[in-house]
Parts: structure tokens; C-alpha cells; sequence
């Protein structure tokens, strides 16, 4: 178990380039995530950890080993991908002990180890199968078994879920996790699943083209994005293009829009291209146009309406090209399509946002 | 303008519509007739696998002539016998060991010489990766009668010049059939490793194990069907070969189809469909034995992912 430090690591593929100057550190026994859309060099960072390529600039430690020049097979790492790279001619058994077979463990020692992971990921009876015989989530945990056998500095994950159907995912999710705190090991774990991410994580980087955009805990994230993009991936957001943000009084101003609205004040940032973002679940409607203090307001039309269940949506019209969105209790919502309605949304959850 | 544009599509599209509305099939769907396309579809196979077997059962069959010395071939056979099957020429049999042995160490060969290069066909970054491919297929793409012809003469250029004739011995005849055996390996082999999945490499890094160990490992078995199928390949196209093998072989020292060809030209008896029997006999019992060995079991497995 180990530490990861990424310093002033670039990588670029051609003119195009994957990584700016990306600074990382991963704690002991931390299970990162770093979250992206594709492209924006969340598998290059990992690739690059697992040695599978060589950054142009920068210095990749484990530990407190430099491991910038070292070879993969000598890094002592672990790595699950996404179609589980399973070795087809292999029993789930050898597959599980490839690693300590290759380092030389005496048969005895091995046989056990595969036991005892087998057990772990509570598939006892696969043994001696072959990885095509078994199902997806199995070849899943087995991949994540094979991956630990010889204990890594750390875990690396390429989006290991991505290939299985949504209830399974879930079921996953709490079961690697369980294993990654079983056996505290430090994993970086890539995936462009905001949910899964949030699901998983002691902390989230977000990545967009070759930079990260924000790291912290889930609710950081979610709560308090600092650029346009973190809020418009991580969750659904209303994004509203703003301009004139006053420190003092917390007032912006909205494009497009004959109105002002509320921020939180002496807030750091501002600047010529801002961003109001609400979530949905934060609007509510008022009865009253009054305006109560600490409260937003914003007239429209409703002009549809989506039942999902336990929530149900309503976009509203306030005179922009996109609807606003608002998500309530599908039994609290009243109002139908054509509804002349008032948004309200608290003060303090308004996001001034960055582009 | 945009307004009228927009009102003409509509139209067109209304009469597209109205047009395959009028095409419509009208009445009840038509019921089950007689299956004509399962009936032509049997008679389509039987008549293939009559083609394709026909020349085998004929030869297999004028083997078991049990009448009198005759030059033509009698089909069917009257009187059936195995006569003819005791009075196989021993030189026969000579042959039919060299050509064993040497079509396996040509597919022996090929696939030492054809899986590297493939590996570096497909995985290198050469800036010649195509010519150089295009010229391991060269070989196949050359009649085989002018490759004899090459060899023969290259032999006598370079007997002259060092002394050392290779027409007529083993090596000589060796180089030539592995010349023409490893294209196969090489194709079979490049197929295969175009779909290999290179993540299973870098599992096997990631575990520890380094470039070589990587290759015995993993990368070796799960290519093998496609070894196994070039290495067939090669072997057959060695072991069948007229063109090249007669002229770099010499008197006494005679592949199989060579021996069979000069006794087709001198003087034909029925000994010689009996010892082709023989070995289409011998080369269906391989056959079987591969397929239940290695084929299926491991196309499936390495197919499966």
C-alpha cells in the first residue's frame, strides 16, 4: 500500500495533446476517482501510473520510488480493464494466480492465495472454469481478484463496470468497494459515471481536456462546483450565461434576461464570462410573486412535463432558448403545460461558476 | 422562400407515402407453399460434396481392382482385391518417409520464420510494414514452376561460386519448401494477432511477467489456432508439391508426388491408387485427430471473449 504522486506530467499523442502539467497526489488506502468525458485523459493519466506509457515531461513515484523509467511488469501494480483482459486459455484458478506464478511462489503458496480470493470475491466454486463459462459480473470480480493477488502498490481500474447492464453496476459498485476497503489498498479508479463516481469515492477528479478541473469529496463536487463544466457533468444543472457579479451585494446579472438575481456574496472569482447554475431540485414554485428575502424569483410558462416516478419534471419557459428544469415529488407538483408559474430558489444555492 | 420550401418537402414526402400506401400488399399474407428453398438447398450441397469427393472415391475406389494388369484406370472395380496393396514398390515407401519428413520440418520452419514475422507485420512501426508483408506473400503469388526453376539455377550460381551444389540434397530441397510454406503461417498468423486483444499483454505486464514470458504465456496460446492452421497449411503444401520438389530432387533421393509422377509417366499400375489411398486414409485420421485435439476446443476458447 502506497502513496501515487504525479509531478508536472505531460503527454501528448501527436499534435494532440492528452495531459497539460497535471500535478496528483494519491493518499494511502484512498479510493480516487478520476471522472471525465472521453477524451479528456482520465485512461492516460491511469496508463501513464501503470507504465504502459511514458509521460514526455514530468515524474510518475509510487511510494517513494521514482518510477518514471520502470518497466510495467516491475511496478508492482494492479489493473482491472474495462472488458476484464481475462486470459481465455487459462482456468479462473490460474488466471487468479498468473501474478504470483510469474514471481515465482511455491504451488502450495499460490493454490492457497487463489482460495482465500476466491473467497473474497465470494465466487468459491469457478475454480477450475474457464473465463468464457463464467458471466460478466463474475469475469468482473475475477479480474479485480488477479489484480490483488500479489498484494500492488495500487490498484488501477479502466472503467471497469462499463460493460455491464445498470442493475449489476450497482451491485458492483458496493462490492468493490467492499474489497477495496477489505483489503485498504490504494486504487485509482477511472470512469465518466458521475454516479458511480459518486457512489465509490473518497475523492473525485473531475478532468476536462488534459486539465483537472476540481478535486474533492462528492458533496464538494456536487455542492459547490467552481467551473461551468464541473456542474454540467457532475449532476443535472440549470445554467444560466450571467455578467456582473458585485462581491457586495451578491447581484448578477442574467443574459438575455431583464433581471437581476442573487448570488452569495464576497464570493472569489467573477470576471467576464460567468455562469449561474441551479439544480433542479433546489426550485420550487411560489404562489405570490412577493419577494421574500434569501429567495430568487423568476416568472414563466410551464411547457411540459415528464413523469419519472417518485419525481416528476417541469420545464418552464422564462424567455431563453432552453427551458428551465425543476424536479420535484411527483405528488407535490400541481401544475400542467401552459401553467403561468414563479420559480423560487434559495440564495445561498445559486452556483457562480467559472467557464 | 423558406416557408414554400419547407410546405414543398411536405408534399413530396405526403406523396411518397400515398405512393407506397397504393404498393401495399392487399389480401391475406400468403401461406406456406411447398419448401422449394430447403429442397434446392439440399440438392446445392449434395451436388458440392459430389464434386468435391468424387475424384477421392474413384482413385480410393480402383485401388481394390481385383482383375487382370490393365493401364487405365477401372472404375468400378471389378473383382475387388487388395493386390494391389502388396505390390506397393518399396521406393514408394521411401519417398513417402522424405516427403513426411520433410513437409514437417518445413511446417516446423515456417512457423519459426512466420510467427516473428507476423508479430512484427502487424504489431511493428517499421515504415515498410506493407512492402515488407506484400513480400512474405510474394511466394504464393509466383507459379511454383518458376520458383523451381529459380532455385535450381541459384543453386548452380551458387555451387560455382563456392562449390557447395545444394541441388539434389535434403537442404537444398528444405530451403525451397520453406519458401513457399511460410506465407501460410504467416497469413494465418497475421488474421489472428489483427484481433488480438492487446489489453491481455498488458495484464500479463501488470502482473509481472516481462516481454518474453508475456509471449509463452499468453500471447502464444491464444494465437495457436492460427498457428496450428498455418502450420497444417505448410505442411500440405509441402507434402503435395510437384513443381518445385522436381527440380531440386534426383535419382533415388524422390518426394512421394514426384515418385507417383514419374510412375504415372513410365509405367501406371493400380499400386499406385493403392498407396494413395493409403494416404488419404492416413491424412483423414490426422485430420480427425487435430480437429478433436486442438481445432474446436481452442478456436472456441480464444474466440470467446
Amino acid at each position: 500500500m502506497s502513496r501515487v504522486l504525479l509531478k508536472g506530467v505531460r503527454k501528448s499523442f501527436g499534435d494532440f495533446v492528452a495531459l497539460h502539467q497535471l500535478d496528483l497526489e494519491i493518499q494511502e488506502g484512498e479510493f480516487l476517482t478520476l471522472l471525465g468525458p472521453s477524451g479528456c485523459g482520465k485512461t492516460t493519466t491511469l496508463r501513464l501510473i501503470a507504465g504502459f506509457i511514458e509521460p514526455m515531461e514530468g515524474k510518475i513515484l509510487l511510494g517513494d520510488e521514482d518510477v518514471t523509467q520502470v518497466a510495467p511488469q516491475h511496478r508492482e501494480i494492479g489493473m482491472v480493464f474495462q472488458d476484464y483482459a481475462l486470459f481465455p486459455h487459462m482456468t479462473i484458478a490460474e488466471n487468479i494466480g498468473f501474478g504470483l506464478k510469474e514471481r515465482r511462489y511455491p504451488k502450495q503458496d499460490i493454490n492457497d492465495r487463489v482460495e482465500e480470493l476466491l473467497d473474497l470475491i465470494r465466487l468459491p466454486e469457478v475454480h477450475d472454469r474457464y473465463p468464457a463459462e463464467v458471466s460478466g459480473g463474475q469475469q468482473q470480480r475475477i479480474a479485480v481478484a488477479r489484480a490483488v493477488a500479489y498484494p500492488p502498490k495500487v490498484l488501477l481500474m479502466d472503467e471497469p463496470l462499463g460493460a455491464l447492464d445498470l442493475k449489476l453496476r450497482e451491485t458492483m459498485q458496493i462490492e468493490l468497494r467492499r474489497i477495496q476497503q477489505e483489503l485498504a489498498i490504494t486504487t485509482v479508479y477511472v470512469t465518466h459515471d458521475q454516479t458511480e463516481a459518486m457512489n465509490m469515492s473518497d475523492r473525485i477528479v473531475v478532468m476536462n481536456s488534459g486539465r483537472i478541473e476540481q478535486m474533492g469529496g462528492a458533496e464538494d463536487i456536487y455542492n459547490e462546483p467552481r467551473t461551468r463544466f464541473v456542474a454540467d457533468f457532475v449532476g443535472q444543472i440549470n445554467l444560466f450565461d450571467a455578467n456582473s457579479y458585485e462581491p457586495e451585494t451578491g447581484m448578477i446579472k442574467l443574459d438575455g434576461l431583464d433581471q437581476t438575481v442573487h448570488v452569495p456574496v464576497n464570493l472569489a472569482g467573477g470576471g467576464e464570462s460567468l455562469s449561474l447554475g441551479v439544480r433542479p431540485e433546489d426550485i420550487g414554485l411560489a404562489n405570490s410573486v412577493e419577494s421574500s428575502s434569501g429567495m430568487n424569483h423568476l416568472a414563466g410558462v410551464v411547457s411540459g412535463r415528464t413523469f419519472a416516478g417518485n419525481l416528476t419534471r417541469l420545464f418552464v419557459d422564462v424567455g431563453l432558448q432552453k427551458p428551465v428544469i425543476l424536479e420535484a415529488k411527483s405528488q407535490s407538483v400541481k401544475s400542467n403545460v401552459g401553467d403561468k408559474v414563479t420559480l423560487t430558489w434559495p440564495v445561498e444555492l445559486s452556483k457562480l461558476l467559472s467557464d | 422562400m423558406m416557408d414554400s420550401t419547407v410546405h414543398r418537402s411536405r408534399e413530396v414526402n405526403g406523396d411518397t407515402l400515398a405512393r407506397i400506401a397504393q404498393k401495399r400488399r392487399k389480401g391475406p399474407p400468403p401461406k406456406r407453399g411447398y419448401p422449394w428453398g430447403k429442397v434446392s438447398h439440399y440438392v446445392y450441397c449434395a451436388l458440392s460434396y459430389i464434386f468435391l469427393l468424387s475424384p477421392m472415391i474413384v482413385v480410393i475406389g480402383a485401388s481394390f481392382h481385383g482383375g487382370e494388369y490393365y493401364t487405365a484406370i477401372k472404375f468400378p472395380p471389378e473383382d475387388p482385391s487388395l493386390q494391389w496393396y502388396t505390390k506397393i514398390p518399396t521406393a514408394q515407401f521411401k519417398a513417402l518417409a522424405l516427403s513426411f519428413g520433410l513437409a514437417t520440418l518445413a511446417a516446423l520452419g515456417a512457423c519459426i520464420i512466420g510467427i516473428p514475422a507476423a508479430l512484427g507485420i502487424v504489431r511493428g512501426k517499421l515504415p515498410g510494414r506493407s512492402v515488407i508483408s506484400s513480400v512474405f506473400r510474394a511466394p504464393l503469388q509466383i507459379p511454383a514452376i518458376v520458383t523451381g526453376i529459380a532455385f535450381l539455377q541459384l543453386y548452380y550460381l551458387f555451387g560455382d561460386a563456392t562449390g557447395l551444389y545444394f541441388q539434389g540434397t535434403f537442404i537444398g530441397l528444405y530451403i525451397g519448401h520453406l519458401f513457399v510454406a511460410t506465407p501460410y503461417v504467416v497469413g494465418t498468423v497475421t488474421a489472428i494477432l489483427q484481433r488480438f486483444d492487446v489489453r491481455l499483454e498488458e495484464a500479463a505486464f501488470s502482473l509481472g511477467a516481462n516481454r518474453w514470458r508475456t509471449f509463452r504465456r499468453v500471447t502464444l496460446p491464444v494465437i495457436m489456432p492460427g498457428v496450428y492452421a498455418g502450420a497444417l497449411y505448410s505442411f500440405m503444401v509441402s507434402f503435395a508439391d510437384v513443381p518445385i520438389s522436381i527440380f531440386l530432387t534426383a535419382p533415388g533421393f524422390v518426394t512421394y508426388p514426384v515418385e507417383l509422377f514419374y510412375g504415372m509417366e513410365n509405367d501406371f499400375d493400380p499400386s499406385i491408387l493403392a498407396s494413395s489411398s493409403l494416404v488419404i486414409f492416413f491424412c483423414l485420421l490426422v485430420l480427425l485427430g487435430m480437429q478433436k485435439l486442438v481445432g474446436l476446443d481452442n478456436l472456441l476458447r480464444s474466440g470467446s471473449r
